[in-house]
């Protein structure tokens, strides 16, 4: 050691023991300094522990989740005068503000949920001691001691395990939710977001559910079910036990005595009071009736437009174009074919005892393009299934106007003549036909109006086949049609819908209406996301005016002449076809005005043959249609369709095709006519004239004229 | 004795009763036997109308007994005839004076008929009487004044296409230099009364003296001229080919024979190297035109393959009529149809597939080239169709008559028909006698006449058609009106037999009998729609010329058949 070094350590000696205590002080400081520090940092660290576990654990956003809470909207259907007709919605919400919500709905809350709401900072200490002392003694856990908040938090973000681990995050988020919102925001969330039973959330879903009224419309013995339900909402559900249900009120009217909130004698009031329970919507539906079928298309279109998987709690407002009169006018006329429908299930259950015959219809006005009414079934609460556009039926002679049409723009006259014999396509296919139509003849016309078999698919043969099913496409047959000489008679299986289309050809004048469900729809901030193209827009040219209106007026004389006379009053205006499958297992009714097209469908789900005679169309479709229709034309004065230039009428032997003045009305274009006289067949077919004159006379007596 | 008077009175009076019951016996005998003779007691017009009859049946009844076999002998014995007309002139010379003109029965009396009339008919073993008898016969038969007869049923109520021969016999007389007022004698006779028949007969015979009768719209008036004709040995044309037991030497058909229709079917076919045919024939109808076709086939080589009968109204009839030719019909071909169904059955048990029986079938079996349908077009185009339903694939030529002539045959075309023919005796109808079309429209037969024919002159050969035509339907000579071709048959039939009666005129010095001989050996030239050909044939039709016209989609190929009879 140097001198320096022993000085310094003398004079650090003596500084020492005079600072000896100095340093004591210093070094209790930085003790005093470490051991914070070491606090701070086991804080800060815990701290960040609990942070990070914290967000880990995703409290932050299940808090910030909760603090902007909103309840899901419903998507809302209207009809076409803007009144409401369903809400979409995977659960039964009713938003309501705190403002609006009755004093004495809180007071019921605050008394039986939680009396220390508006004191505690999310948990109450003394509740959850005062529970796990309980569940201690008694070996398991009973109790909950849970505060609104809590509950709003185990409700929204949690599960409803009970477990020490799931208590503690709940205590946590509670703290935290305290932290973030107003004790009024809480109970906001609480009251709007509780799920209370029967698909509703919220106090004013449940007052509708059970009681058809809105919340501020609710009298206090009522208000005190309601909030019984946020213990238990299926215990105390008054539609599955009522007594429960009565027990649990009184249990909350006596916590509101208790706690001051309201007097003995209301306390007493309120007990006796009776309850009267009343639902303004199916679970997840505020509409019933048949109106469901209509709103289901509609909601499958919107579903198609906007590119989602579901409408429910978007928001969405669709404006569709169901006329509630149509629709109406549809539903009676339904009810009025029940007692025949009944009757002939009760003939046919012989054969299928679980017979149950079904009707489908579809009415479209033809100067918007828009569907009005729609059914797809007798009873939506029977069955939902939707036959106006899911089923697939044959058409029978219904689609016969495809051949027809095609027929009459490729050159064919209504006066064209054929010779109605039994015939053989391919080598295998020989349909049918009534024997009394063999050996006899028939113009183009006639055969349209009686519905005969041979001469669609003779002219159809010669058309071609591929021709022909190209032109019933282009007429609005959406459905895949078999290649095959049966499609000519409606063999192959369509859509309600696609008769629709097809028959709005020749109610528009030969141009094919996309037929439209939809006027607009708006997204939940109410900004416009589709509206329906114009009627315009939404055609397609597939006759031309003047053929249109040949086979309009060769249509008319269905409803005048031919298998659907039913409606002759009618038929000034109106035209159609009937349609009847083999043994009438599907049964057909297409007609149109100038305004409107309907198509109805009567038959079973599962094809079945029934005992009613031939032409079921006529008997089981058309009335329905006629009992649309008339009131329709009716009311919006429809005339006769128009005629176009260039075309002229003449009057033609129904059989022969020669012009004859007590034949029947037949159109044809400018340029062509029927034969003027009368044919050799005419000739034949009276047996009272020779044919040739080098033959004696068959019956060997002299003629007379 | 009392008793003897009670007596003698009591038996006078049971013979008075005897007695009148026997007269009374009596006249109720002769009344019955009068009724039995068929009259009223009493009713001259039986007598008169039975006169004329009777009078002819008895000459034939008498030459009948004589004969075999219904034949006629061309030359009965002189003492067969002479005795036969003793019996008969000498029963009936009083009735004959109702129904003579004066002049003619003074002639008679005075030829000395009366006296040979009386004579007994064991005179006739003389010949100079024999000769001398007959010589009057034939004058008095033979008589003629050279006009031309033609009974007509009563009104067109009656038969509408009576107005229409008329017409074609108007048409033909005024075009072949006849003068109607005197060489035509009109007579309308109400169709069923066989009275008025028989006194209009009697009339134009003994006392118009026509040498030549034409009529026969109906069966039994038909009948009836063709045992006139033979009586009076007076050429008569029928107009309806009614079919009788026995064709008087003296009728003659003026339509055109079936015969020529089924020679005509049958050269076609042969021409177009058929050889073998089908029948179809209509049930009760056209049995006379498919014998013809059956007995004639062999000599053009063509064979008949097969024939079913069908009911024109019955759907069920004529398909298994078309069952039958195509040998579809159960028993028909069972064992192949059985074979057939086991190889189906096994084929599709191999697939594992279900065995549908309405999927399998019989081709049919067809070996023949033809088809004949003699029916309308209505029944051939059903026919055609039902074809196609028993899914005959291979080219068959169906065949019809002049019944197919309609452009329904063609309207709308159905591809069966293509190379099918049929036989009419019309080609073109722009080549029709002269003045026939402007006849129609008078009468207001069928309304507007299609052809505006502005001939005025027979048609030269240079018209007609020349062989190989193709006629496209909407082509105005290729049909007509419907309503117009009855009556336009019936028009050429009367302009046929026109022809022939104006014909004759120039054989009119000879006697009636005579004026049949000289028909049957004349021939006709080159007259127009007639063309060239033999008057008559053996079968008492007359001539005319037959065509086939064989379709195709668009239009007809029109040929002249060669085919004739003797």
């Amino acid at each position: 050691m140097d001198r320096l070094s022993v000085k310094t350590m003398v004079s650090c000696h003596d500084k020492l023991h005079g600072k000896k205590k100095r340093s004591y002080m210093v070094l209790r400081w930085w003790i005093c300094v470490s051991v914070l520090c070491v606090v701070a940092l086991v804080f800060s660290y815990s701290a960040y522990y609990a942070y990070a576990w914290f967000e880990d654990q995703g409290f932050f956003e299940h808090i910030e989740e909760l603090s902007q809470y909103s309840s899901p909207k419903h998507s809302v259907l209207y009809d076409a005068h803007g009144s409401v007709i369903r809400e979409s919605y995977s659960e039964f919400r009713k938003y309501v503000t705190y403002k609006d919500i009755p004093q004495s709905v809180i007071d019921a809350v605050i008394s039986i949920e939680d009396q220390n709401f508006f004191s505690h900072r999310g948990v109450d200490f003394r509740a959850i001691v005062r529970a796990a002392w309980r569940n201690f003694r008694s070996g398991e856990i009973r109790q909950g001691g849970s505060t609104i908040t809590q509950q709003l938090v185990r409700d929204s973000v949690l599960n409803r395990e009970k477990s020490y681990e799931r208590k503690l995050r709940e205590v946590i988020l509670a703290v935290l939710l305290e932290k973030q919102l107003s004790k009024q925001k809480i109970l906001e969330l609480y009251l709007n977001s509780m799920f209370l039973g029967s698909n509703a959330y919220g106090i004013a879903s449940a007052s509708l559910r059970f009681f058809a009224r809105p919340l501020s419309e609710l009298e206090l013995h009522e208000q005190a079910l309601i909030v019984g339900l946020f213990q238990a909402p299926s215990r105390y559900n008054p539609y599955r036990n009522r007594r429960n249900a009565i027990q649990r009120q009184r249990q909350v009217l006596k916590a509101m005595y208790r706690h001051g909130k309201i007097s003995k004698q209301e306390w007493i009031r309120a007990i006796r009071k009776p309850l009267r329970f009343n639902s303004s919507a199916l679970a997840n539906n505020s509409t019933e009736g048949s109106e469901g079928y209509f709103l289901d298309y509609v909601e499958s279109e919107a579903k198609k437009i906007l590119g989602v998987s579901s409408l429910k709690n978007r928001g969405y407002s669709i404006y569709t174009s169901i006329d509630p009169r149509v629709f109406g006018l549809m539903r009676q006329a339904v009810e009025k074919m029940e007692s025949k429908l009944a009757a002939l299930e009760q003939r046919n259950r012989v054969m299928n005892k679980d017979l149950r015959l079904e009707i489908s219809a579809v009415v479209m006005n033809v100067q918007t393009g828009l569907i009005e009414g729609m059914l797809g079934g007798r009873d939506y609460g029977v069955s939902n299934f939707n036959r106006a556009y899911q089923a697939l039926r044959s058409p029978g002679s219904a689609f016969k106007p495809v051949v027809y049409s095609y027929a009459l723009s490729q050159g064919y006259l209504w006066s064209d003549v054929f010779f109605l014999s039994p015939i053989t396509i391919g080598d295998t296919y020989r349909p049918r036909s009534m024997s009394s139509q063999y050996l006899k003849e028939s113009t183009l016309l006639k055969s349209l109006y009686s519905s005969i078999n041979m001469t669609s698919i003779e002219v159809g043969k010669k058309l071609g086949i591929f021709n022909v099913i190209t032109h019933a496409e282009k007429m609005g047959i959406l459905s895949p049609i078999k290649k095959e000489y049966g499609s000519l008679i409606g063999q192959s299986e369509v859509t309600v819908l696609d008769m629709l289309r097809m028959y709005s050809t020749f109610a528009n004048q030969g141009k094919r209406i996309q037929p439209a469900a939809i006027l607009r729809i708006e997204d939940a901030h109410g900004k416009e996301v589709f509206r329906v193209a114009d009627k315009e827009d939404r055609e397609l040219s597939v006759l031309s005016e003047k053929v249109n209106y040949l086979m309009v007026q060769g249509l008319r004389k269905v409803l005048s002449h031919g298998t659907a006379r039913g409606a002759y009053n009618l038929s000034h205006i109106a035209a159609g076809k009937t349609g009847t499958t083999n043994e009438s297992i599907d049964n057909w009714f297409c007609g149109f005005t100038e305004d409107y097209v309907m198509v109805v469908w009567v038959g079973a789900d599962v094809p079945q043959p029934l005992l009613n005679g031939r032409n079921a169309g006529a008997t089981l479709a058309l009335p329905i249609w006629s009992s649309v229709i008339t009131p329709l034309s009716e009311s919006a004065k429809t005339k006769a369709f128009g005629r176009p230039e260039g075309v002229k009428r003449f009057r033609i032997d129904p059989r022969f095709g020669h012009i004859s003045q007590t034949g029947i009305e037949a159109w044809f274009l400018d340029g062509t006519k029927p034969p003027q006289k009368a044919s050799m067949l005419t000739l034949i077919d009276s047996k009272k004239k020779m044919i040739r004159g080098f033959d004696t006379p068959s019956n060997r007596t002299l003629l007379a004229p | 004795m009392r008793s003897h008077s009670y007596l003698k009175v009591r038996v006078k009076a049971c013979d008075i009763f005897l007695l009148m019951s026997l007269l009374c016996a009596f006249l109720f005998a002769g009344i019955a036997a009068d009724i039995a003779k068929g009259g009223v007691v009493g009713s001259r017009n039986i007598e008169r109308s039975g006169s004329i009859k009777r009078l002819a049946q008895q000459q034939l009844a008498q030459q009948h007994q004589q004969q075999l076999a219904m034949r006629l002998p061309k030359k009965p014995s002189l003492r067969f005839v002479c005795e036969n007309t003793v019996s008969t002139l000498s029963q009936n010379l009083a009735i004959l004076s109702e129904y003579l003109t004066a002049e003619d029965y003074k002639k008679l009396m005075k030829s000395g008929v009366q006296k040979l009339a009386y004579a007994q008919p064991g005179k006739c073993a003389s010949r100079r009487f024999s000769k001398k008898l007959l010589s009057i016969k034939r004058r008095f038969h033979n008589k003629h004044l050279g006009k031309i007869g033609i009974i007509l049923p009563d009104s067109s109520t009656d038969d509408p296409y009576s107005a229409s021969f008329k017409q074609g016999l108007m048409a033909a007389c005024k075009h072949l230099d006849c003068d109607p007022s005197k060489d035509l004698v009109f007579k309308h006779v109400p169709v069923g009364n066989s009275v008025a028949l028989e006194r209009v007969l009697a009339q134009l015979i003994l006392k118009e003296k026509v040498a030549i009768l034409i009529g026969g719209f109906d069966e039994k008036t038909t009948e009836y001229l063709n045992f006139i004709a033979e009586v009076f040995r007076t050429p008569t044309f029928l107009i309806r080919p009614y079919p009788l037991t026995k064709v008087s030497t003296y009728s003659f058909y003026v339509s055109p024979s079936q015969e020529l229709v089924a020679r005509s079917l049958l050269a076609a076919w042969q021409k177009r190297g058929i050889k073998s045919v089908a029948l179809l024939q209509p049930h009760d109808q056209m049995q006379e035109l498919v014998s013809f076709v059956k007995e004639h086939a062999k000599a053009y080589g063509i064979h008949i393959a097969t024939q079913a009968m069908y009911h024109g109204s019955s759907l069920d009839s004529m398909q298994d009529a078309v069952r039958h030719i195509f040998e579809l019909k159960a028993g028909q071909r069972q064992q192949e149809w059985e074979a057939l169904l086991r190889i189906e059955r096994q084929k599709a048990e191999g697939l594992g597939e279900e065995f549908v029986l309405k999927d399998h079938y019989l081709e049919p079996k067809i070996d023949f080239g033809a088809v004949l349908i003699p029916d309308n077009i209505k029944i051939a185009r059903h026919f055609a169709k039902l074809f196609r339903y028993y899914r005959l694939k291979q080219p068959l030529t169906l065949t019809g008559t002049h019944l197919w002539r309609a452009k329904e045959l063609a309207e709308p075309w159905d591809d069966m028909f293509q190379r099918a023919f049929f036989v009419d005796f019309i080609g073109s109808y722009l080549d029709l006698p002269s003045g026939l079309f402007h006849t129609l429209n008078p009468l207001g037969v069928g309304g507007e006449s299609p052809i505006k024919s502005t001939h005025v002159a027979l048609p030269t050969a240079s018209h007609m058609t020349a062989e190989g035509r193709f006629f496209p339907y909407s082509s105005p000579g290729m049909f007509i009106d419907p309503s117009l071709a009855a009556p336009v048959d019936f028009q050429l039939q009367g302009w046929r037999a026109m022809l022939e009666a104006v014909r004759l005129k120039q054989y009119f010095p000879f006697g009636k009998a005579g004026l049949a001989e000289r028909l049957r050996e004349a021939s006709l030239g080159s007259e127009g729609f007639f063309k060239k050909g033999p008057s008559l044939y053996d079968s008492h039709h007359t001539f005319w010329p037959s065509y086939v016209f064989e379709l195709s989609r668009g239009g007809a190929h029109l040929e002249r058949s060669s085919s004739s009879l003797p």
